[in-house]
């Protein structure tokens, strides 16, 4: 039978040998051995990257809120509880970076006359040849926008990622019951946000 | 919720492999900064803190978030950094009194100097990305290839020893090609030159002590540069994509794409796409595919890619299936198996789309189609 290990509440399962070869890569990231650290970055970048680029609209500070969540894996390493808590820890702590740039973002917002300040849809890897695509992403990543924080990436989490409601809950961690109310509350205020651009 | 499934479409899973790398380069190097501990270093760091957030409450909502700074001068210490890979695959392996300095990494090129000692360098084929290697006064030029390279600055001695591929040497005694299985070596007497170190143009003679074959002697690229007129390859290097492209199709180019060289084809290929010139990139990307060589799996994912942007998603579906039976487990393959995945639920193909996100699931579990593989498969999550 497989290996349950508890993180934040929540089971996860991993297989035996996935399990220890987790073990042993988060231990030698701990030490800090720059071979580790390349590898669990290799392991992780893609849902790193995809997550941030996602929830951020494809912000010029993609790059720099994807260092910063590597960064904090890395000097946090230990505080992950078991080998197979690891990827959802590794989300959590993407969204918890995210967060903070997204919080930044509103105070900008409170000053600037523009807006599409803090819109995103600037990175220069971008490519939305459709100009309609492209109009459609900024009114979405608009009205995202006008939410708070943590609605915007419940939203972003579970429709945009298709994550299940669990994943999005440890995320986010808080309980399940919350993250169902507050999605409820999440999209009829994003689809108002949407309808006031139309 | 439309809007955002759309946008899963449109904004598609992050930034380009090369900008990843520059992340990587950025982890390693912070990760190798000792993190400060004294209660006096935090005490000072408070103080700048408080010292900054007036500067910062200013600037806040005046910055609109710096674009992402390009990666250099990263030093590669053998003793504490053996080795770095890179997400494309290649690989630099330090030998443990070495010294190495990476001073570019982009979309296109990576340079870095080689300070003292030897380093491996494993330089994956078909990624479009042209390596340099500083040695002193010596540059080694690689496209794809497995190569091991000493530079002892004490006694001005490189050596040079490919097991896979070709790379191009040039410097003080000339330029050379060396082929796999094949060692050069090179040497200037540093004591008859100016005090190091010794810029190469005033390099002193060198004395060749092997050659890996009969070469003919041209001079070294870095007497003649100031004179020479920038080339469309020279542009493309430098990421002056469409000034490249113009360049090259005034020179005809373009009507003999048969003796481009394949990383060069999904250079032009991939310039030609990122600046809207669809029909260009069409024809460079089907060359490269029809040659059927390492980069052929690339071209088909691009080709796809055009398709599924071009709304013919009949064409992308097999484009994709192509990449996948070219290459099923190579850097493409994950995208590849997700925009299938894409395409064939934009074409209604249920029945074909589970069995694409069952494939899918097998090979890349955790990837980032794997949330709607998963709806798609029937799996329960974990």
């Amino acid at each position: 039978m497989a290996p349950v290990s508890a993180a934040r509440g929540f089971l996860q399962v991993a297989r035996p040998d996935e399990e220890a070869e987790l073990g042993a890569l988060i231990e030698a990231v701990a030490r800090g051995e720059p071979r580790a650290i390349s590898r669990f970055f290799g392991r992780y970048q893609a849902t790193v990257n995809r997550l941030v680029w996602r929830l951020l609209g494809a912000d010029a500070a993609h790059d720099d809120v994807v260092s910063v969540a590597f960064e904090t894996m890395v000097r946090r390493i230990r505080d992950v509880r078991s080998p197979g808590a690891l990827e959802g820890w590794v989300r959590a702590v993407t969204v918890n970076a995210t967060r903070m740039e997204l919080r930044g973002r509103r105070w900008r917002r409170l000053f600037s006359r523009s807006i599409d300040e803090g819109v995103g849809l600037d990175h220069p890897d971008l490519s939305v040849p459709d100009e309609e695509q492209r109009e459609r992403l900024r009114v979405l990543y608009r009205a995202l926008g006008r939410l708070g924080a943590d609605e915007r990436q419940m939203l972003v989490l579970r429709h945009l990622e298709g994550l299940e409601l669990t994943e999005v809950a440890e995320a986010m961690g808080c309980s399940l019951a919350t993250l169902k109310r507050r999605l409820v509350r999440g999209e009829e205020r994003l689809a108002t946000a949407l309808g006031a651009q139309r | 919720m439309r809007p955002l499934d759309e946008a899963r479409k449109t904004l598609g899973e992050g930034p380009s492999f090369s900008r990843r790398d520059q992340q990587l380069a950025r982890l390693l190097r912070a990760s190798a900064r000792p993190p400060s501990r004294s209660p006096r270093a935090r005490l000072a760091l408070a103080g700048t803190l408080m010292l900054l957030c007036t500067g910062l409450i200013v600037g806040l909502w005046r910055s609109s978030g710096a674009p992402a700074r390009p990666m250099s001068g990263m030093r590669l210490d053998g003793a504490v950094t053996p080795a770095l890979d890179f997400l494309d695959g290649s690989s630099v392996a330090l030998d443990p009194s070495s010294t190495a300095r990476i001073d570019v990494v982009d979309e296109r090129q990576v340079e870095l100097t080689i300070e003292r000692g030897s380093l491996t360098a494993h330089v994956q084929k078909g990624t479009g990305r042209i390596w340099r290697h500083h040695a002193g006064p010596w540059l080694v030029i690689v496209r794809g290839t497995r190569l091991r390279i000493g530079y002892s600055p004490e006694q001005g001695q490189l050596e040079v020893g490919v097991s896979e591929g070709a790379v191009e040497v040039s410097g003080p005694g000339g330029s050379a090609r060396v082929e796999a299985g094949e060692t050069l070596q090179r040497r200037v007497d540093v004591h008859a030159g100016p005090t190091s170190p010794a810029p190469p143009r005033q390099a002193p003679q060198p004395t060749e002590l092997e050659r890996p074959r009969p070469t003919r002697h041209r001079p070294a690229p870095v007497a003649v540069e100031a004179d020479r007129p920038v080339s469309w390859l020279e542009l493309l290097a430098q990421g002056h994509r469409a000034a490249a492209l113009d360049e090259a199709e005034r020179q005809g180019v373009f009507s003999r794409l048969a003796e481009l060289d394949e990383s060069v084809l999904l250079q032009l290929a991939d310039a030609a796409r990122l600046e809207r010139r669809v029909p260009l990139a069409r024809a460079l990307l089907a060359e490269s595919l029809e040659r059927g060589q390492a980069g052929a799996a690339e071209a088909a994912y691009l080709l796809g890619r055009l398709d599924a942007n071009d709304g013919r998603p009949e064409a992308a579906r097999a484009s994709f299936s192509r990449a996948l039976s070219l290459s099923p487990h190579g850097p493409f393959a994950e995208q590849s198996r997700g925009r299938l995945l894409e395409v064939l639920l934009e074409l209604e193909e249920l029945p074909a789309a589970r069995e694409a996100a069952a494939d899918y699931l097998q090979n890349h579990p955790t990837g980032a189609w794997a949330g709607l593989a998963k709806k798609l498969a029937g799996a329960s999550p974990p």
